[in-house]
């Protein structure tokens, strides 16, 4: 009897859970299927399978040219690149510091800081995108890297410091006074036994900035004119306009750019969840 | 007794500092003086050639607009709102298309181009050709579909913009006239009383603060530096109109008598005097609470602690505070064509009085701040519900293939949320999109979904559901696996039933590690940017736009005006602070119990 009971009750789990996942996968799948399907529409069909296959779409983002014959996806993939790169750079270092300071001192401040860190990682940068775009127009770093890196680290460094922190609190200091004990100076301690020891939570707090500046769109299609120096969000967005939309160039460009960070953030997704919810709550 | 000297100290220095800044305003005043009778003069040419100029131009009018432009065109050129005229040339089509858009007049030779402003996705700093394609006007009708197509705007050997009374000559043949109008915002006077008064009070506290002792010195401190601080706000957002009016007499007379401010050229001027003086009146507040000393030696103190805070410190300075100080000073100004002025509050009322909308117009604050609200917690519920039963059914220890779906649960957090968005977009096409095929198979005729609110909105609610439940799954999963088992087992074993169990166990045990998952995700709903821009991306006629994405109306798609959009997000803050607040102790308590 109870047997059969949880049979069923197995097979009504297993029905909703698959429901569920299949209009969790259909969107991408017909993503997938669009970008290797001919057309600038979408299809009228539900069949997520193409029924013509063709590689058009991938060559027509991946030879994309602009009036003077530039190659604009190695130059979008550079930029994203650069940027990316810079961003996580500029967050892992400054965080980096700062993070171990919250963790192994008290000093006055401590909570104030730790409180405006977290305020801000709340608060995305659309809301001082009007002063930063209107400080970086007098700057003239308007359409250029410097100030898409200098943006984006206003997320960066926060989220890196509550990362880090939460990492380096779980370090025993133990290891730190054995050291000390050694002779190894207060940077010593910091430089050759937290951060080794630390390696695994810096590459993960490097990979979530990247992914990051990599994944963001707007504020690079703001402070960005030229699309040359686009970075790849931007270059997406601007295949499906409003009044004409190449959907075969998007789903293409779509699955280039999405696919390696895809990975990524499978790879990493506990690490973020863990530090998500751990990090903020601790004083 | 140290701190009665230093506190002595501190007002002595404030006096003093206080009046090299004033000595500074005063100066840069008297200088600008005569530029602003350049200034006057010029403008009453310029109206009077503005008047002249009605004769040969074909105009055409937007709804709204309409009167403004023909009074001025009629010579009714002595309102206050209109300053100038401009004339552009396409060398930037950028120019070009803010003009277009302000404007609301057109006109190519004998032909009438273009009527009413432009819809779609029209920036102002730059024009690619996927926005080229999208110009059109507000009757639909395309105007322009490429780029290169665009040139014919240029009128030869015209400047591309035109200072205030030069010259406007036409040659026969193409051209545009572009007329900008102001907002109606009327500048505001700042009131140079109520700075001397607030810099007079946040002097006479600190001598209070000398008699007092305790708790009240804090107070005291507290007072003074709230007083200095408003001081700084009233200085920094009432720098242009200070310089401007304040010699129209000279002397004392001059500082304290009121005025209406002319926007001033180069008002960039006005922002490294604003910073500078936050700066001093920042140090003087220190030095004269006689924290200064205080801090010096807490740095002494703790210097290999601060050595590693401060280079994330600076940056954060430089990244963070100093642009959201600006953001908060812009709120008090008004942009146009490049230049700022001081409006006081004009922005804020503006905006809260719903600038003369009624409650259901979608660019009423108030229509948008509802449906924010309701996109908020819609969003939320949907996100934590869905996600709460996910994970539950996925808890079962005999299920199998837990893994693969989890794995495949967690696909739309993978995807980057402006390519969901986007995709989602296309999904919710009329003719093309699945949403409608899907729909069609329940015999469901096809749903036009930008073109109804409701319908509008549900979108975006789809896509962000989509989106959003995964880590809400994958939270309330982490969360459910450290509840102890022999829980449920004792309750088993008293008969109770699986609500109960759920209700009683499962849910209050899940609620330190939820909560605070449901303010962040609140937080983040609050202001989903790319699924409100780019799925629905406002339509129909802007009623679909949150908070976020109404403010960036106002800075990039609309008018540029920056200062609006500054109010607006220093409002959103202001709510976001307040929601914090209020759930800080909501899961303070939340923890309290279970301690």
């Amino acid at each position: 009897m109870i047997g059969r009971r949880s049979r069923v009750k197995s097979v009504l789990i297993h029905a909703v859970l698959i429901t569920v996942t299949v209009v969790t996968l259909f969107p991408v799948a017909l993503v997938m299927r669009k970008s290797l399907s001919p057309g600038n529409e979408f299809e009228l069909s539900l069949n997520p399978i193409p029924e013509k296959t063709t590689i058009s779409h991938y060559k027509t983002v991946l030879s994309a040219r602009d009036f003077s014959g530039r190659w604009l996806f190695g130059r979008q993939l550079w930029n994203s690149f650069v940027v990316a790169v810079l961003t996580t750079i500029m967050g892992v270092f400054l965080a980096s510091t700062a993070a171990y300071a919250l963790s192994r001192f008290r000093f006055p401040g401590r909570r104030f800081g730790m409180m405006i860190f977290l305020v801000v990682q709340m608060f995305p940068a659309t809301l001082i995108m009007i002063p930063l775009y209107v400080i970086l127009d007098r700057l003239g770093l308007l359409d250029s890297v410097l100030g898409l890196v200098l943006v984006y680290s206003t997320t960066a460094i926060p989220f890196c410091v509550f990362m880090l922190k939460g990492y380096f609190d779980t370090i025993p200091r133990e290891l730190e006074e054995a050291a000390w004990i050694d002779g190894a100076s207060r940077f010593g301690m910091f430089w050759r036994v937290v951060l080794p020891l630390s390696k695994p939570a810096l590459a993960v707090t490097a990979l979530f900035s990247f992914m990051t500046a990599w994944n963001e769109y707007i504020l690079a299609e703001t402070f960005l004119n030229n699309e040359a120096s686009y970075t790849l969000p931007v270059m997406l967005k601007h295949y499906v306009g409003d009044k004409s939309a190449d959907w075969g160039s998007f789903a293409a460009g779509a699955i280039l750019v999405s696919l390696p960070v895809m990975a990524l953030f499978y790879m990493l997704q506990k690490a973020l969840v863990s530090g998500l919810t751990a990090g903020g709550v601790k004083g | 007794m140290k701190q009665r000297t230093a506190s002595l100290r501190g007002v002595i220095l404030t006096w003093f500092l206080g009046a090299v800044v004033l000595g500074v305003f005063t100066l840069g005043a008297m200088v600008r003086q005569r530029n602003l009778a350049t200034r006057a003069s010029n403008e009453r040419a310029a109206r009077q050639r503005l008047a002249d100029l009605q004769g040969p131009v074909r105009i055409a009018l937007a709804r709204g607009e309409t009167a403004r432009v023909q009074e001025l065109l009629e010579g009714a050129a002595s309102r206050a709102d209109v300053s100038e005229a401009v004339l552009l040339r396409s060398k930037t089509l950028s120019t070009n298309l803010a003009f277009l858009r302000d404007v609301h007049l057109v006109a190519h030779g004998d032909r009438t181009i273009g009527v009413g402003p432009i819809r779609g996705e029209v920036r102002s700093r730059a024009l690619s050709p996927a926005y080229a394609k999208q110009l059109y006007d507000w009757t639909g009708r395309v105007l322009e579909r490429k780029r290169t197509d665009l040139r014919w705007l240029s009128p030869p050997g015209v400047a591309e913009r035109m200072e205030v009374g030069q010259r406007i000559s036409l040659p026969k043949g193409d051209y545009v006239l572009g007329l900008r109008v102001r907002p109606l915002i009327r500048p505001v006077a700042v009131p140079v009383l109520l700075l001397v008064v607030l810099l007079l009070m946040g002097l006479a506290v600190p001598l209070a603060n000398r008699a007092a002792t305790g708790r009240w010195q804090w107070l005291a401190s507290g007072a003074g530096m709230a007083f200095m601080g408003a001081a700084c706000g009233v200085l920094l957002a009432g720098y242009e109109t200070w310089v401007v009016r304040a010699p129209a007499s000279t002397g004392v007379g001059g500082l304290l008598s009121t005025g209406i401010s002319q926007g001033v050229p180069g008002g960039g001027v006005g922002y490294v005097w604003g910073l500078v003086s936050l700066v001093v009146l920042g140090l003087v507040g220190l030095a004269w609470r006689g924290t200064g000393h205080r801090v010096a030696s807490a740095f002494k103190e703790h210097r290999i602690a601060m050595a590693y805070i401060v280079p994330a410190a600076l940056g954060m300075i430089v990244l963070v505070l100093v642009p959201f100080a600006v953001g908060i000073v812009l709120g008090f100004f008004n942009h146009c064509d490049g230049r700022f002025e001081y409006v006081g509050l004009a922005n804020f009322t503006d905006i809260l009085s719903g600038g003369g909308t009624s409650v259901t117009d979608p660019l009423n604050f108030w229509f948008t701040l509802g449906v924010t609200l309701l996109w908020t917690s819609l969003n939320v519920v949907l996100h934590v519900s869905i996600g709460l039963g996910l994970a539950l059914l996925l808890k079962d220890p005999l299920l199998k293939g837990k893994g693969v779906y989890r794995v495949l649960l967690i696909l739309p957090w993978a995807v980057p949320n402006y390519i969901t968005a986007l995709m989602w977009k296309g999904m919710f096409h009329q003719q093309f999109g699945a949403v409608n095929q899907v729909l069609g198979v329940f015999g469901i005729d096809k749903v036009s979904w930008f073109s109804h609110f409701w319908t509008s909105f549900t979108a975006n609610v789809v896509t962000n559901t989509w989106l959003g439940f995964p880590f809400m799954m994958v939270v309330t999963l982490g969360a459910l696996q450290s509840i102890p088992t022999d829980l449920y087992e004792a309750a088993e074993v008293d008969g109770a039933s699986k609500w109960y169990q759920f209700s009683r166990i499962t849910l209050p045990l899940l609620k330190p590690a939820l909560l605070p998952a449901v303010i962040l995700g609140a937080i983040w709903t609050f202001n989903m940017f790319n699924v409100i821009y780019l799925v629905s991306a406002g339509e129909p006629a802007g009623s679909t736009d949150i908070l976020i994405t109404e403010a960036y109306r106002w800075a990039f798609i609309r008018h540029e005006r920056y200062g609006l959009a500054a109010a607006y997000a220093t409002l959103i803050f202001l709510i976001l602070l307040a929601y914090s607040l209020i759930t800080n102790r909501v899961a303070k308590g939340a923890e309290g119990t279970f301690k």
